[in-house]
């Protein structure tokens, strides 16, 4: 692959040139550069400069990241550098804790256009991990939902059937491995 | 997640805005229960369940042993409901499923395969069950029947399948499961035939594991053919039930032919068969070896061991467990050479001499890692020999000739790291064991002393060490220190460069000898 350079436009008209092996990480990206036209610049309409800087600050670090689509739960003899990936996980973490919620729902959105898999995960990953653990009560103070069932549907309708999924689970505080 | 973000000032609920599958996506990161604890938060959420992809019920983790019986029973049964409940709903939006994960004790075995079909026809990917046996495999086993939907599957992924009183694996149609890359059974019984019906529907096997698995009898005429050729397979594990490798009268016979050119990894855990017709292994990296003999097999029988190991001999990573020790060593004379091993781990026992020690190190020349689990071995001591006054000096003659071919090999062995695990785990009881050689009665006594004795003949004799450490599991800090400095006071190392270390329970104390 050569080191070529393309320029992608945001909506609101924001530049950005980048490498092509990183513009790749972007699947509606690598779409079109398979299609064998010869391609400088490529206007992506469905996202804001601000947001598409993020998004490519994300993929400029995880540009040499290997693609595993054979997940299996035995050891494989041949996996990846145990440091490296903690070093890459770590700077994930940092990454999205710099980030507010209004942010990572766009980047959510954005990933999602761009179809960037990595990181639709890790987005959607820090979402749940702030659902997780939380009564449905703090979960709508945190996200600002409205609750708009009365108090009887609320009771009735959804605990009967799904009574199992509301059974305090402050029994058992250990995290299991 | 200690630090909170702030909920943003403004009343927008940004969330409930984001398009459904971008909500589930979010979802099935959590475990089902959490997910669908979000139906009740508001309206727009209710519907939401039904098009969660991946459920992953883990009843365990809410297992409280402080509950009572009934409470237990009452949860489990909630549990069974919810699941119930889900998979309807699902079923009747249409949805897509493609991980279906059930974690769960003491629920009817019956119930969960009841399912299996239901989300089978949805086109699942991935299903794991697993209801965990927390007492041990029981006698009583009812080894239930897996739905013949699951050996037709044109979607499945991966199954794995782990009931607390096994399944059984007997179908009439032929198998076809050709997206089917890995395999995990666990507790399962079948019965050759089935066993080869089942490899021959797998073409994109990579994975297969077969644990504690019950060779069932068959109408099939005895001996059965096992033969495991599949082309894109590269982790096997396959071991049999613990109490059937120890019983004395032992059906089926079976030959049995490995043909795996791209096998990476092995774990052949076994009475040795009555042949291994042929072995093939060329890619083989790891293997872990436990071979048992059943009493019935013809003492002599040699060839067929030295085949199997003739066919692992290019590993780099090998294990043996103390029964596939001893096979070892009733093969010494024809044991092949490991050229391409560096990392060898024996796994020891009171009733296995190591005999086959001395002829296996010296055919490992590239050898780098050695590792013992637990030091223990037989010691010989004649019952009618001597008295009590005047103890047999047998004991240490017989014990001296192992010692002096152990030392002629350990002077030339490239082994430069030695890892003792379970060190001074001496069994402190006498026990008698029949052994079939020579049908004398043996005295199993050992000490620590023992142990350090044989970490000093690897110190006094072994050139190449760089570092031994030593794994001493006990809080008495003064038994460490009397070894640390028994071990210290060595003066005739053979590689002065080495680095001992002791590490216990509390203390980790390390010395080299320049």
């Amino acid at each position: 692959m050569s080191s070529n350079k393309i320029v992608l436009t945001s909506s609101d008209g924001e530049s950005f040139q980048v490498e092509e092996v990183v513009a790749r990480k972007l699947q509606i990206v690598k779409h079109l550069l398979e299609d064998d036209c010869v391609i400088n610049e490529i206007p992506l309409q469905n996202v804001t400069g601000n947001i598409l800087s993020i998004v490519l600050e994300y993929c400029k670090k995880h540009v040499d990241d290997v693609v595993d689509d054979d997940a299996s739960e035995e050891p494989k003899k041949k996996k990846p550098d145990d440091e490296a990936k903690q070093n890459l996980d770590a700077w994930d973490a940092e990454f999205m804790k710099n980030i507010d919620m209004e942010t990572i729902f766009k980047l959510i959105l954005a990933a999602n256009y761009l179809n960037v898999e990595g990181l639709l995960g890790l987005t959607c990953q820090t979402v749940a991990d702030y659902i997780k653990d939380k009564t449905p009560e703090e979960v709508r103070e945190l996200f600002n939902i409205e609750n708009d069932f009365t108090h009887e549907e609320e009771e009735e309708a959804i605990r009967k059937e799904n009574a199992w999924a509301f059974e305090a689970d402050t029994k058992h505080e250990d995290p299991k491995p | 997640m200690g630090s909170k973000k702030k909920c943003f000032d403004g009343p927008r609920d940004i969330i409930s805005g984001l398009p459904d599958a971008l909500i589930c996506h979010i979802l099935s990161f959590l475990p089902t229960k959490e997910a669908a604890s979000t139906t009740v938060l508001a309206k727009r959420w209710k519907p939401l369940l039904a098009f969660m992809p991946n459920l992953d019920f883990d009843e365990s983790f809410y297992f409280d042993p402080l509950m009572t019986c009934e409470e237990r029973r009452k949860g489990s049964e909630s549990f069974m409901l919810f699941v119930g409940s889900v998979l309807t709903l699902q079923a009747e939006a249409n949805a897509t499923l493609n991980r279906f994960y059930v974690k769960c004790e003491g629920v009817d075995q019956n119930s969960v395969l009841e399912w299996i079909p239901k989300v089978l026809k949805r086109g699942v990917l991935d299903i794991d069950l697993h209801i965990p046996s927390s007492r041990g495999f029981g006698s009583n086993s009812t080894f239930y029947p897996l739905p013949s939907e699951i050996f037709v599957s044109k979607t499945l992924v991966r199954l794995k399948i782990q009931f607390q009183d096994g399944v059984n694996v007997n179908v009439e149609c032929d198998v076809s499961l050709p997206m089917l890359k890995t395999l995990h059974l666990d507790y399962v019984k079948m019965d050759t035939r089935m066993f080869q019906k089942l490899l021959s529907g797998c073409h994109m096997l990579k994975e297969l594991l077969l644990m504690n698995l019950i060779w069932e009898e068959s109408s099939e005429p005895e001996p059965c053919y096992v033969t495991v050729s599949v082309p894109t397979l590269k982790i096997l594990k396959f071991s049999r039930f613990e109490n059937f490798v120890k019983a004395k009268d032992f059906k089926p016979i079976v030959l049995w032919s490995f043909d795996i050119p791209n096998l990476v990894y092995l774990e052949y855990l076994d009475t040795i068969a009555d042949k291994y017709q042929h072995v093939r292994f060329d890619s083989l990296v790891e293997a872990r070896l436990g071979l048992c003999k059943t009493s019935k097999q013809i003492k002599n029988d040699n060839n067929n061991v030295t085949k199997l190991f003739m066919g692992i001999c290019n590993v780099k990573i090998l294990y043996l467990t103390e029964d596939a020790l001893k096979v070892l060593g009733c093969c010494r004379e024809t044991m092949p050479v490991f050229e391409n091993l560096i990392q060898l781990t024996i796994k020891t026992g009171l009733h296995v001499g190591w005999k086959s020690l001395p002829p296996l190190l010296k055919n490992c020349p590239n050898l780098q890692t050695l590792v013992f689990e637990g030091l223990n071995h037989i010691y010989r001591k004649r019952r009618s020999c001597g008295d009590e006054n005047r103890p047999c000096m047998c004991k240490n003659l017989d014990n001296m000739r192992v010692k002096k071919d152990i030392d002629a090999c350990l002077s030339s062995s490239s082994v430069k790291v030695i890892k003792i695990l379970n060190f001074g785990d001496t069994g402190d009881f006498c026990q008698f064991w029949e052994i079939e050689e020579d049908c004398e009665f043996w005295e199993i006594v050992e000490d620590v002393a023992d142990h350090i004795k044989q970490v000093k003949q690897f110190l006094e004799t072994m050139p190449d060490l760089e570092q031994v450490t030593l794994y001493y599991n006990t809080p008495q800090d003064e038994d460490v220190m009397k070894v640390f400095k028994k071990l210290k006071k060595l003066r005739r190392v053979a590689s002065a460069k080495c680095e001992v270390q002791i590490i216990s329970d509390n203390l980790n104390l390390s010395f080299t000898f320049r």
